[in-house]
């Protein structure tokens, strides 16, 4: 059963944050319901972003957005 | 006072740049884009090896990185040129390898319109990089290539990209004249990010375990803790079996050691983790080659997990324990549990697994008929103790996992994670310009061997005496295996015709010969052991053969396939040759 995900992700601000933060969703064939990026510091930003995905495969992208090395914390809601 | 300036060409501060991060070999191929630093690279102590295909380059990067245990360099041009780079860089993610693949790029200004030779490199090796970098000025190169290096090493090691236009080449900085002597190489931190209640957990474990079992994977080899993970095995006397990237982790014949687990390893390996009460998983990420059917894997058994990816945290495998921390430093934190009685115990598993090691080995090498089990057998008899072993993907590669046994670790180079065919030749490459001295082995098939073969030049320009081992069955051996086993014998696009190998090699100035007999090539080995540039076996072997044991697809490990009685095989294997 599909479930909303809605994920706040503390990030470094570089130019391939974006892209990786919906990489593992991407990768998967899925689809971002909404996604906001705002940069904070000079290098730190903030990322929400949802999608709609089973809880078992929602957990395996969690796994792979904790190895990309720029993500901090990934926190859901 | 102020201090004496001096002016640098683009190029010539990024080789400079190289220098100081102690780029000796440098894997690479020309082009446009990168030409300014080409120009340096002539006025370089860089050694630049100039491959003959991109791939070749970022693979010898990788097979030197794993034997010289630090970042490994490759170099190309930009659009074909880097997106060749992209399977050596792929392989080199998937088994963590610290490389740095550097590539030039059309000049900034023209990046987005379609130029000749443009491609959006950092955007396709996204996912599979630690991290890419565009560097737009150059005065951002040298910050570039240090946060290149320390990621490459740090934490879980991996592949990294950096692109650089071509304006960014042959702009000029000005520098202080000493600037050379405040360019330090980065040193990673070893992470420990665990506390004492964890080690305590840990412990406790171990301690009350009665079937405890070392998971010893890659980690240890990256992590640079061969010796201490030795030492504790030793002290605490654990049974130790390996991935097949942690083969050399102990000494093949350490009465600890119980060989490799997974689809090909040792039945008693992985009937070891049926019957574990606790696996202690060291630097290793439980790959679905080694787990089979994920939820009848190791089914009695407590997880205690080392591992420096906080990612790899019941990812696959759930962990009662995860030690989320270097291995080095994680060994060192977890005290002496021996008990008296916890000690008896252990004797007791590892006595259990002894007469399971006795009775289910990797089968004898009948040398009657001329295998590839034969050829390794021999080839493992005559090879150097320290020998370094590359081999490329399939059967063979599975074999030589079985046969050739190593002795320390980073001898034995192959690739697991991503099965990249073609990997051996250029990887033996890398191991030999990392160890010159030390004898290198590839051994490939007569499928893998064609994927890379344009190498043979780089070997004799470069003169590598690399030992070139080609097990020549006429087939793709593991998709016809699978297609014998699982495809009822229905084979599709396995069958190859293949070049004189032994012509094509004298065509590159290779010495070689063809062996069809075990005779011959007892021979051939003995020309190649005393050899003093690159050679080449060309074997041909059984033709039809199948690698056991086995896990087939979607069975677990209690279910590995054992050998058929001697008999029957010996009688299959004769038929075989006869037909060929």
């Amino acid at each position: 059963m599909k479930e909303l995900h809605t994920w706040h992700i503390a990030c470094h601000h570089t130019p391939e944050m974006i892209d990786r933060i919906l990489m593992p969703i991407r990768k998967r064939g899925m689809r971002v319901t909404s996604l906001s990026y705002q940069r904070e510091t000079e290098t730190t930003a903030v990322c929400t972003v949802a999608f709609e995905e089973e809880p078992l495969i929602a957990e395996q992208v969690f796994k792979n957005m904790m190895r990309t090395l720029d993500i901090t914390t990934v926190t859901k809601a | 006072m102020e201090n004496d300036k001096i002016k640098l060409r683009g190029a010539d501060y990024i080789v400079k740049l190289l220098e100081c991060l102690g780029a000796d070999n440098l894997f690479a191929y020309p082009g446009g884009a990168i030409l300014p630093i080409y120009d340096a690279l002539a006025f370089s102590k860089v050694k630049n090896i100039l491959v003959r295909h991109e791939q070749g380059g970022a693979l010898a990067a990788n097979g030197y990185a794993r034997v010289k245990g630090k970042p490994g360099f490759c170099l190309s041009t930009s659009g074909p040129g880097a997106t060749n780079m992209v399977t050596g860089i792929a392989d080199a993610f998937a088994d963590s390898i610290p490389m740095i693949a550097i590539t030039g790029q059309v000049a900034g200004p023209l990046i987005g319109s379609d130029a000749f030779q443009e491609t959006d490199i950092t955007g396709i090796c996204m996912p599979i990089t630690k991290r890419t970098y565009i560097a737009r000025h150059l005065s951002e190169v040298p910050g570039i290539l240090q946060d290149a290096y320390l990621t490459a090493i740090s934490g879980r090691p991996g592949p990294v990209l950096v692109d650089i236009p071509r304006d960014v080449q042959v702009a000029t900085i000005e520098l202080d004249a000493d600037w050379e002597q405040h360019y330090t190489i980065p040193q990673r931190e070893r992470l420990f990010n665990t506390d004492d209640e964890q080690i305590a957990q840990a412990v406790k474990l171990i301690s009350e375990a009665k079937k405890p079992l070392i998971l010893a994977g890659h980690g240890i080899i990256l992590s640079d803790a061969c010796q201490e993970f030795r030492d504790f095995i030793k002290r605490e006397h654990l049974p130790t079996i390996s991935t097949i990237l942690g083969i050399g982790v102990l000494k093949h014949n350490d009465p600890l050691y119980f060989s490799w687990l997974g689809m090909h390893g040792t039945k008693y390996a992985n009937d070891a983790v049926q019957q574990a009460d606790l696996l202690i998983a060291v630097g290793m990420r439980f790959d679905d080659r080694i787990t089979g059917k994920l939820d009848k894997f190791a089914p009695n058994a407590k997880v205690v997990h080392i591992d420096i990816d906080k990612s790899e945290n019941s990812k696959n495998v759930r962990a009662n324990v995860f030690l989320h921390a270097d291995v080095k430093r994680a060994l060192q934190a977890i005290p002496d549990t021996r008990t008296r009685e916890n000690l008896r115990v252990r004797r007791q598993w590892v006595e259990h697994l002894d007469q399971q090691r006795a009775k289910y080995p990797f089968k004898e090498a009948n040398h009657d008929v001329f295998n590839m089990i034969t050829a390794l057998d021999v080839l493992n008899e005559v090879m150097d103790e320290d020998a370094i072993v590359s081999t490329d993907v399939g059967q063979h590669q599975m074999w030589a996992a079985q046969y050739v046994t190593r002795m320390n670790p980073n001898r034995f180079l192959t690739s697991a994670g991503l099965g990249t065919m073609g990997f051996g030749l250029p990887a033996a490459m890398g191991a030999q310009a990392a160890a010159p001295g030390n004898q290198v082995w590839c051994i490939s098939g007569d499928g893998s061997i064609q994927m890379n073969i344009q190498e043979l030049m780089t070997c004799v320009q470069e003169n590598y005496p690399i030992r070139v081992l080609i097990l020549d069955n006429n087939y793709l051996g593991m998709v016809r295996q699978w297609q014998e086993q699982f495809w009822a014998g229905n084979y599709s696009g396995v069958n190859l015709m293949n070049p004189d190998f032994v012509m094509l090699a004298k065509a590159y100035g290779i010495d070689a010969v063809c062996a069809s007999t075990v005779e011959e090539y007892k021979e051939a080995l003995h020309l190649a052991s005393n050899a003093k540039g690159p050679f080449l076996i060309h074997a041909k072997v059984v033709k039809e053969d199948n690698v056991l044991p086995m896990i087939a697809p979607g069975t677990t490990l209690s279910d590995t396939i054992y050998y058929p009685e001697g008999e029957e095989l010996h009688a299959k294997q004769k038929t075989q040759l006869i037909t060929r």
